[in-house]
């Protein structure tokens, strides 16, 4: 494999052009060094990222025969066999709508929650800033499994320090009533932090002389905060909601924990949560088809999302 | 030129993609599992490796001792290797179905008795029911255990119990003494203590929904056969009377308020069955291990009690996991890996390590007659002080899951975790208030039924073979 690399890495400027002409190919220097630097990169990137997706989608077209009650398997070409039982499944399609709607409740507060920490540790007027800015970012460090089951003892009120908060047959936070707002609850103290990171980078990227503008102009720190700051920081906003998009819709710590603790998260309560329960039947090849759907829906969201903010974005 | 290159690497990638799938067309030529009777052996004088995966506390101490002290006596000599790994649902399942498709799996595997037709489906098992010292042991094994480790073919055997799970009432003995209630040796009994449990401010049984495998032992008890495999398919009845009647009785306790809802082995679950909000919990011997270690607090308040019956006098239970070593296609010697099985299932060695280290009942009847441990009180060590503690008092549970018998007439499922999984998910809906668990069984039903015809296999009606 090594011996063919040098191959591909030449090529490509060659299929850049179309029309290679001698001078042309004369521009491409050091072939050895870039196949030395690109090699084991690409290599590694076929084995275990490009190979495994063309695996998963060739295994999502094929189905299992078999005769009697114990029969061998065999596997067969079965075209969109596993797409229709996807497209048919209603437990798939009402965990689209659970992470969609947790969506929808987790991630606008914690976007601007995110955008006002940021703002207010970028503000002059704000002391200790190193300590805060670490300590909202530090849950960040927790894995998500450990704060799922931190929380989790929070929340159930048999062990909870917080009994008259939690006991409540109606609105305690593992009642079907308020089990999106618990569950957005633990991903928010996970990440409100990494955003607020993200938006608190490009709020320093902003070059002084706008705000010594600003300044000379007579704006107030809150009219420059309006008008100068959250402006410019729309694409990093823009990212971390993208970020988030993708982070729900794979979304499978949280439920999976909570789903031991309450009969308000089942087994198949996510996308991703599906999956697992498949693979476990084992029915890799359904498996396999529910997460390029996964993908699909997904890169249908994020593709429509972008289109709509795309001026505001890159303009 | 340069497309040609591209061409190139793509044939290169569909090549890499394609090779599982070979691997996998290599499984498939294999001899099916059950079909052969024979028992390859390796040659006398020589040496056999096998490779052992479990997750059983106490197996490495077993294999340590093996190894030194019976392998090496034995003609071939016997030398066990141990990958002790996470209990099965917690990924080593899924690890053994890749294991089977790449054709590495070790030679002996750990797997419980309602996962085992699973692997069988998926040609992973060999057949040891011919191989030396097997047909003699046979019946000196719990029947349900036998009948388990057939996965639906009865003169096959695909692996040797190790521990069976049949169910029993593990109950508060100082609750029931305190508000002079009587332990319930019928269901009547049961239904009859359960209002005057919760007039005392307690709850009889938890429901305990995330994991069904105690109501599918009740339904086992009542006489329910869920699964049968016939030379056409599959007949799936998991709402047969048997099971509808267990269904109806639960669903009123359940209703009625009777019945706590519990996710099983949360942590508040723990604490309602130490701080004495329950007063029941119907489990097999594997709990008392769990029992003594979760709610160390109640140490001394429980007891054990034979199953609630339907028809008083009876004897009859259920069962709820329980646990084979299986041999796997792959080894090659299935009659030193069945030699070694034998010892440590039958050994009065290995069997007190497994009862002492684990709390483990064994599927091998003898035992307790023959393991000097099984003969006295469970002793666990104190979660504060680190102390042996009886936990049911000087109570020897273990003559009590003895007294009781698991119809061997039950077979598990071809995609049983996924039932269980379903079974599990419908409860949850039943326990937050939405129809009844005959509702629960007819959804899993359904969802089973579809999953067992998307292995490609068939699902027939009863009476249609």
């Amino acid at each position: 494999m090594s011996t063919a690399t040098p191959s591909i890495a030449t090529a490509k400027p060659g299929r850049a052009t179309g029309t290679v002409t001698a001078a042309r190919r004369r521009v491409v220097q050091h072939k050895k060094a870039i196949a030395i630097f690109l090699g084991p990169f690409l290599l590694v990137f076929v084995l275990f990222y490009l190979a495994p997706i063309f695996f998963a989608v060739l295994q999502s077209f094929m189905k299992v025969q078999r005769v009697g009650a114990f029969g061998a398997p065999e596997q067969v070409f079965g075209g969109f066999t596993q797409y229709s039982t996807v497209l048919h499944s209603s437990v798939f399609w009402t965990s689209i709508e659970h992470v969609v709607i947790f969506f929808f409740v987790s991630v606008p507060i914690q976007l601007i929650t995110a955008l006002l920490l940021a703002l207010l540790l970028d503000s002059p007027l704000v002391k200790g800033k190193r300590f805060f800015r670490l300590s909202y970012f530090a849950p960040y460090a927790v894995p998500t499994i450990i704060a799922a089951l931190i929380w989790g003892y929070l929340y159930q009120p048999q062990v909870s320090p917080f009994q008259s908060l939690t006991s409540s047959q109606a609105f305690g936070p593992l009642t079907a009533n308020m089990i999106y707002f618990s569950m957005a609850n633990i991903v928010f103290w996970t990440y409100v932090g990494y955003n607020m990171v993200i938006i608190y980078s490009a709020l320093k990227a902003i070059p002084q002389d706008l705000f010594e503008a600003a300044k000379m102009d007579g704006a107030s720190q809150f009219r420059t905060a309006w008008s100068i700051k959250i402006p410019l920081v729309v694409p990093s906003l823009i990212m971390a909601t993208m970020f988030s998009i993708i982070g729900t819709l794979q979304l499978f710590n949280e439920p999976t924990v909570l789903a031991t603790l309450t009969p308000a998260v089942t087994a198949t309560w996510s996308p991703n949560m599906i999956v697992l329960a498949t693979t476990n039947i084992p029915n890799y090849n359904l498996a396999a088809a529910i997460s390029v759907m996964l993908a699909l829906v997904s890169c249908a969201i994020s593709f429509l999302f972008l289109r709509l903010t795309q001026k505001r974005a890159f303009a | 030129m340069s497309r040609r290159h591209t061409m190139k690497w793509l044939a290169a990638g569909a090549a890499l993609a394609v090779l599982p799938l070979s691997a996998c067309a290599g499984v498939k030529a294999a001899d099916p599992a059950g079909s052969g009777s024979t028992c390859p052996s390796a040659p006398a004088g020589s040496t056999v490796n096998l490779s052992m995966t479990s997750w059983t506390p106490g197996a490495q101490q077993n294999v340590d001792y093996f190894n030194i002290h019976v392998g090496n006596t034995m003609n071939p000599r016997i030398h066990v290797t141990l990958n002790v790994v996470p209990g099965g649902n917690a990924g080593t399942y899924q690890a053994y179905s890749n294991q089977i498709i790449a054709g590495n799996t070790a030679d002996i595997g750990m797997v419980e008795y309602p996962i085992l037709p699973s692997y069988r489906l998926q040609q992973g098992v060999t057949n040891i029911a011919s191989c030396p010292g097997v047909a003699e042991a046979r019946s000196e094994f719990t029947p349900a255990g036998i009948s388990a480790s057939g996965a639906g073919d009865p003169s096959a055997l695909f692996g040797i119990p190790q521990d069976v799970g049949p169910l029993g009432l593990y109950y508060r003995k100082d609750l029931f003494a305190k508000y002079h209630i009587p332990v319930p040796a019928t269901w009547d009994q049961f239904a009859a203590a359960a209002p005057k449990v919760k007039a005392a401010g307690g709850h009889i049984a938890g429901f305990q929904y995330g994991q069904p495998g105690w109501l599918e032992g009740l339904a086992w008890q009542a006489g329910a056969r869920w699964f049968t495999s016939t030379d056409r398919g599959w007949i799936v009845n998991m709402t047969d009377a048997a099971s509808l009647k267990v269904a109806s009785y639960w669903t009123t306790l359940v209703r009625n308020g009777y019945v706590a809802q519990e996710d099983t082995f949360s942590p508040a679950d723990w604490s309602d069955l130490g701080s004495g909000k329950l007063w029941t919990l119907i489990a097999p011997p594997w709990m008392s291990v769990l029992l003594a270690t979760n709610s160390p607090g109640s140490a001394g308040d429980w007891a054990l009690a034979p199953l609630p019956q339907w028809t008083a006098g009876q004897a009859k239970t259920g069962m709820w996991g329980g646990s084979d070593y299986v041999v796997w296609s792959t080894c090659k010697y299935p009659a030193q890996a069945a030699q070694f099985l034998l010892w440590l299932e039958t050994s009065q060695n290995a069997l007190t390590v497994n009862n002492t280290v684990g709390g483990q009942f064994p599927g091998y009847m003898p035992a307790v007659r023959t393991v000097p441990a099984m003969a006295g009180p469970l002793t666990v060590a104190s979660a504060t002080t680190g102390k042996p503690v009886k936990y049911f008092g000087d109570q020897v549970i273990w003559n009590v899951f003895t007294g009781m018998q698991a119809s061997p007439s039950w077979q598990a499922g071809p995609t049983q975790s996924q039932t269980d999984a379903d079974f599990g998910t419908a409860l949850a809906a039943f326990i937050s208030g939405s129809g009844t668990i005959a509702d629960a069984l007819h959804a899993t039903q359904g969802k089973t039924i579809a999953a067992i015809q998307a292995q490609g296999l068939a699902v027939v009606q009863e009476g249609s073979h």
